[in-house]
């Protein structure tokens, strides 16, 4: 019996509804392979996977080249309804990703639309003095229909943000953790400009991207600052932060974002990041004793010019301050508690 | 002569990257610059690629996309290709945007070589420039279009 040729690779929907992902295999590591992605077993597009993932080159995976980037023809599959998307290998055969698409949400949506046109109207009868007393109870029972609705709703939906200002790291440990920290993030993203790439370090969360929608999901195994790189990788933001993995907040998150100017670069380190902690024990550093939010956040040129990382939040946030000093990039630690005060070393 | 050697042997629907990582050189006859990191510009007013296929080839499309190089200094690239000859279609374009070029090709335009049908394609840009020429940085090639992929599709009859 011959045992079939190892393959590694994976699949995921991104924010505009493309698909990307890689294709490796680790005995022709110089051998560009030729990916099917499929929707509901049928195949839409083929493609070679050799376009560059700095991830892939930190991951030992050949040279890097060997990315893929899909975008579905436009009527296909019929955008109405649920299908599932799968990415295999074309001479094997060999599938490495599946994952859901999913179609636009049940009644909910429709009801929330409706919800939302009746207290424009209940708004516009308070304007007028006669109708106050009619408008009093009408919008009591819009908050109840309101509330009712949002507990109705299994999914939780990130706000789709076309441009985003700012790519969160979020690494990922459970499902049930994960949710409460978006759910925690959720009210500062559309305001911010936030995605959030969600970083499976263990497998453990597998059910997150059907369980929130618009979040970016990657699965890999790795140190915080290779979690900073595959958010990177995945995401479009202008700025980039790592998630403190304890405790994000929203608040911390709108100091964060108020705090990076709108052009131009710098690096902001969570104070309680440096020093590292004696022995270098990067895992007692990385919870840090105050919900600020996040560890450590610089904008995306400043990332690319400055390099890999590697270790925990703790040796990566020291990196990046000695790399902002030897790059002249303005350098920001950001002091507890919150509110916090931006203020340069 | 054409280098036989050199064409690109497509297979029908499978997207394949311009640059040193999937096609290098592979099907660029002349006009062409180095491949680079995903991505290669023509260098000259005139860039020739040759295709190869397994007849019996028929009605295809090809699609090329890339990004011209457009700067206020050159606002206007123009594109033409040409199929073993014939004239096919006429791009003008005046921004500097990820850009999908449909190249509908007929069964009677391929040339039968043996076991193969070739194409040879022109992609003509008579307003490709020196950047270092125009005051955009120090690059001596005569730019024209940055080719990022290619895909030969069956059109179903």
């Amino acid at each position: 019996m011959v045992a079939a040729a190892p393959l590694q690779g994976d699949l995921y929907q991104r924010a505009d509804g493309a698909f990307d992902g890689w294709c490796f295999a680790p005995d022709r590591p110089d051998e560009r392979l030729v990916v099917e992605v499929l929707v509901n077993d049928t195949v839409a597009v083929s493609m070679v996977a050799a376009m560059f993932r700095r991830d892939l080159l930190l991951r030992g995976c050949g040279d890097g080249y060997h990315g893929f980037l899909v975008r579905l023809p436009p009527n296909f599959p019929p955008a109405a309804s649920e299908c599932v998307i799968t990415a295999r290998e074309r001479r094997s055969r060999r599938v490495f990703g599946r994952l859901l698409r999913p179609g636009p949400p049940p009644g909910t949506a429709r009801l929330a639309r409706l919800a939302d046109e009746a207290a424009a109207l209940v708004a516009a009868l308070e304007r007028l003095p006669a109708r106050r007393g009619t408008a009093a109870p009408l919008r009591t029972a819009l908050g109840a229909l309101a509330e009712e609705l949002g507990a109705s709703r299994r999914v939780l939906w990130l706000p789709p943000v076309a441009a985003p200002r700012l790519t969160l790291a979020l690494p990922v440990e459970d499902t049930a953790t994960a949710l409460w920290q978006i759910r925690a993030l959720a009210p500062a993203a559309a305001e911010i400009g936030l995605e959030i790439v969600a970083v499976d370090r263990s497998g453990a969360a597998a059910a997150l991207p059907a369980l929130v929608r618009n979040l970016l999901y990657r699965r890999a195994p790795g140190d915080p600052a290779a979690v900073l790189e595959i958010a990177a990788e995945a995401g479009r933001g202008a700025w980039l932060a790592l998630a403190d993995a304890a405790e994000p907040s929203a608040a911390a998150l709108l100091a964060l974002a108020n705090a990076l100017p709108a052009a131009g670069r710098g690096v902001f380190i969570n104070a309680a990041l440096l020093p590292p902690a004696a022995g270098g024990d990067d895992a007692a550093t990385l919870r840090l004793p105050a919900p600020l939010g996040f560890g450590l956040a610089c904008d995306r040129g400043f990332w690319r010019d400055a390099g890999p990382l590697e270790g925990g939040a703790a040796r990566a946030g020291a990196a990046l301050a000695l790399r902002a000093h030897l790059l002249g990039a303005p350098l920001w630690r950001v002091l507890e508690p919150v509110p916090r005060g931006i203020v340069r070393p | 002569m054409v280098r036989r050697d050199n064409a690109l042997d497509c297979e029908l629907g499978v997207v394949r990257l311009f640059g040193a990582a999937d096609l290098g050189t592979q099907g660029m006859l002349s006009g062409w610059s180095g491949p680079e990191d995903g991505h290669t510009w023509n260098d000259g007013v005139e860039a020739t690629y040759l295709l190869a296929v397994r007849p019996p080839v028929g009605r295809t499309v090809l699609l090329v996309s890339g990004e011209p190089y457009v700067t206020r200094a050159r606002p206007v690239q123009e594109l033409t290709v040409f199929g073993n000859g014939y004239r096919i279609q006429m791009w003008r374009m005046t921004a500097r945007v990820e850009t999908t070029l449909v190249i509908p090709l007929e069964p009677e335009w391929w040339f039968q070589r043996g076991q193969r049908a070739i194409m040879r394609l022109s992609f003509y840009l008579p307003n490709s420039s020196r950047p270092k020429d125009i005051a955009d940085g120090a690059d001596g090639r005569e730019l024209g279009f940055c080719f990022r992929s290619l895909c030969l599709r069956a059109v179903p009859d």
